[in-house]
């Protein structure tokens, strides 16, 4: 099996993403699933609200396939994945960096594989997919979904 | 006159047989147990003679309990002078790093101008010399010391750049980054 790497995912729109891990965090604020499921962060001078939402499909029951909730600094298994990073972007032939990302996308994830341990059938049922992680402040958060969120960016009065 | 004599007569035998009847009759209704008679009484301690070795034995203990109790009151006076340093310790070492903000959940978060090796000074300083247990995964090792006020965190984060440069020293609901090179 291939070793598990970090894909820097652009969520937002790069006009509307300000943050930066260390610099500019990303504040969790709160987490809803009730049909959508839901994650709402802000950023730290409480100007913006980012909104993603997982839609619940027409045709299955469940808006995502499971998530997970770490504290910040309890992931050394993803620190030492973000500290290649840069170098792996270089030998990809990407631009360097000009910020921390806090959004990723986890290529060969052993979350995924974990939870396939558990219940093989997902690879026949939702063969799509894909392990998106979340860098806030406080919170690192995993989440399994076949598709990417909607987001949101509510301006804060 | 006869009749007068005898009827005196009579009257003379009859006290005098009364009189024999309370004499020899008694009549006092006076027990020995009666509550005029009753005092309190104190029972003595009941006096025992111990060897020489009971005695020490005795003695040894007693002794004992007057140390642990003693230790007990300067553990405890220590205690709290250590759990007041440490308390003192990370809000010198707050004055020393800028405060960025606070989180919903209410963690207050700073940063540090220092490099990876000054926050291992820096942990190393808070609190003393408390007992530190390093958890290692991978590349990455997170200390923890405990102190008399709660554990503190040396936890290495990662930049995606600089690698494993973006240490993080976390108390109480205090998380403060280190940021320099």
């Amino acid at each position: 099996m291939e070793s598990e790497k970090l894909l820097v995912w652009e969520p937002i729109h790069e006009a509307d993403n300000q943050f930066s891990r260390f610099n500019n965090e990303l504040l969790f604020v709160e987490m809803h699933y009730q049909k959508d499921f839901t994650l709402v962060f802000e950023d730290a001078n409480h100007t913006k609200k980012y909104i993603f939402t997982y839609k619940q499909p027409e045709s299955r029951p469940n808006a995502v396939i499971t998530f997970r909730l770490f504290d910040e600094t309890a992931r050394p298994d993803i620190e030492n994945l973000i500290s290649r990073v840069g170098k792996q972007r270089e030998e990809d032939g990407l631009d360097k960096l000009t910020y921390e990302p806090t959004f990723y996308k986890v290529l060969n994830s052993s979350f995924l594989s974990w939870y396939d341990n558990i219940f093989p059938a997902r690879v026949q049922l939702q063969p799509m997919a894909e392990h998106h992680l979340y860098i806030s402040s406080d919170y690192i958060i995993d989440v399994l979904s076949e598709h990417d969120p909607f987001v949101k960016v509510d301006v804060q009065t | 006159m006869k009749a007068l004599f005898q009827k005196n007569l009579k009257i003379t035998i009859l006290m005098l047989t009364f009189a024999l009847v309370f004499t020899l009759i008694p009549m006092n209704t006076t027990f020995a147990n009666s509550l005029e008679n009753t005092e309190n009484l104190i029972i003595s301690d009941k006096v025992i003679t111990l060897s020489n070795e009971e005695y020490q034995e005795l003695v040894d203990s007693l002794e004992n309990e007057s140390n642990i109790s003693a230790n007990v009151d300067n553990n405890f006076s220590t205690f709290a002078t250590d759990k007041h340093n440490m308390l003192n310790d990370w809000t010198t070492f707050l004055g020393r790093s800028t405060y960025t903000h606070t989180s919903s959940g209410g963690i207050r978060q700073f940063t540090n101008k220092g490099n990876r090796t000054a926050a291992q000074a820096e942990f190393g300083k808070l609190g003393g010399g408390g007992e530190v247990t390093s958890y290692v995964s991978g590349n990455n090792i997170t200390h923890v010391k405990k102190t008399p006020a709660g554990n503190v965190t040396l936890y290495t984060s990662s930049s995606t750049t600089a690698g494993a440069q973006r240490p993080t020293i976390s108390f109480l609901k205090d998380k403060v980054r280190f940021l320099g090179d």
